[in-house]
């Protein structure tokens, strides 16, 4: 078999045409990388570990099979990916199958509950973890809801009492708040790094 | 137009989270390609969602790897629309030319009276058919006609884009019986380097049904289609012979939402 080195498939186009050519190993690659974020998704919907990784299995085989719908002009492989995730995860959900894993209160919201506690995190992304969790709380919610839990921005406006226009202005300033933590990432590390 | 102002309304949000109507992502799409900034927005916006995400992370079993990649499957090429068959114009054509090659050789060997004969034999045979052909001609019709006829058909028109403003071509879209059909009514000669390619929107992107040619003069065909679950619109670009990947939104020719 022509292996390829996990180098080779950092640059996103190589990636890409890796994937699209059928190479099993470029999808290793995207499961190594991606596999944990996805999986957090699915288990918003279904807690259940055991039933969400099916679902997980799922996407990846879908998004091996449909590669070559992905259009690299017009977003991140990522994106579509989570796309693909939210899709599958709410046809897992649709289909009955999953039914009786569903959470029966719907009203619970994640600041009451540690999300991160029920499960194990990737070691790599500890440091990325700390930093996120500057985030305020409200800002985290909304991300949450939205970009997590699918929630389209009227129900969003509904679950939080909070009029539309506001939630897409928060929005905006929520994720503008993600970036400028994430571009201070290096500093805050070092700080964190320190303070240990 | 006011670039800051449209970055700052929280569309471009909207976009990447995969929260706006098709008719809106278009927008999006069209305003990134003209302005670098929108671009370079979306950009920074999917990078921290992608880091929020991967904060987030929750290392699946290790055994789940191996689970998918027994599940995978070698990649198949892209398929090409049947094209109606034309072998009965062809037999007719050989019948027609080798009765043609009998009567010169019997009028050239002086036998007229059986010449006259087989020019009737000829005339009858040519009849016969293109008598078969107007049946088969009938039948094709009328199966069109049903398929129009059907209460739970759905005719999505895709109309033609400033590329092509006459262009106009249907999709005729059964969720109850799961069948479409492509009718090109009037798209624009392309050179033969080129063929048209159909594409059905749907909620992971724009998925190929297949290159088609066009249909010839006066004819009416239905090409029948792949069918796809809930596609937002249907579109037709002009792409390299074969087909390609993604659509190239420079070349779309016809463009048509499904709509409620």
């Amino acid at each position: 078999m022509n292996s390829k080195s996990p180098a080779l498939f950092n640059n996103p186009s190589e990636l890409l045409s890796q994937l699209r050519q059928g190479n099993q190993e470029a999808l290793g690659y995207l499961y190594e990388k991606y596999s944990g974020a996805l999986l957090a998704v699915i288990l918003r919907k279904i807690p259940a570990k055991e039933m969400a990784e099916e679902v997980l299995q799922d996407v990846f085989v879908k998004i091996w099979q449909k590669i070559d719908q992905y259009d690299e002009n017009k977003g991140k492989l990522f994106t579509w990916m989570m796309q693909i995730t939210r899709n599958t995860t709410i046809d897992a959900l649709r289909s009955g199958y999953f039914k009786a894993a569903q959470k029966t209160d719907s009203s619970e919201t994640i600041v009451d509950k540690d999300i991160l506690g029920q499960t194990t995190a990737k070691v790599d992304d500890v440091g990325l973890k700390k930093v996120i969790h500057l985030l305020e709380e409200s800002h985290q919610v909304l991300i949450d809801y939205i970009y997590f839990q699918d929630y389209t921005y009227s129900e969003t406006s509904e679950a939080l009492n909070m009029p539309i226009g506001t939630v897409k202005t928060r929005m905006r300033q929520a994720i503008l708040r993600l970036r400028q933590i994430l571009q201070n990432e290096t500093f805050l590390l070092f700080i964190f790094w320190l303070c240990q | 137009m006011d670039i800051k102002a449209y970055i700052s309304s929280g569309i471009l949000e909207q976009y990447v989270l995969d929260k706006l109507p098709e008719s809106q992502r278009l927008e999006v799409e069209g305003m990134a390609r003209a302005y670098p900034e929108v671009q370079a927005e979306i950009d920074a916006i999917e990078t921290a969602l992608e880091s929020y995400a991967l904060s987030q992370a929750v290392t699946p079993s290790d055994d789940l790897l191996d689970k998918i990649q027994s599940r995978l499957t070698p990649k198949t090429p892209a398929k090409t629309l049947p094209v109606a068959s034309k072998l009965p114009l062809i037999l007719g054509a050989i019948i027609g030319l080798l009765l043609m090659g009998a009567i010169y050789y019997l009028y050239t060997s002086g036998n007229k009276e059986k010449a006259a004969k087989t020019a009737l034999l000829e005339q009858l045979l040519q009849q016969e058919i293109e008598c078969d052909e107007v049946a088969q001609e009938n039948r094709r019709l009328l199966e069109q006609l049903n398929i129009l006829r059907d209460p739970s058909n759905q005719t999505i028109i895709m109309r033609g884009t400033p590329l092509s403003p006459k262009a106009v071509a249907s999709v005729y879209w059964n969720q109850e019986k799961q069948t479409a059909y492509l009718d090109v009514i009037e798209l624009p000669e392309h050179d033969q380097e080129k063929q048209y390619q159909l594409w059905a929107i749907v909620d992971t992107g724009p998925q190929s049904l297949g290159v088609f040619d066009l249909p010839a003069a006066d004819t009416i065909v239905f090409n029948t289609l792949e069918f796809v679950d809930n596609p937002a619109a249907f579109a037709v670009t002009l792409e390299p012979r074969g087909g390609s990947v993604g659509p190239t939104l420079d070349a779309m020719y016809v463009l048509g939402s499904r709509g409620e």
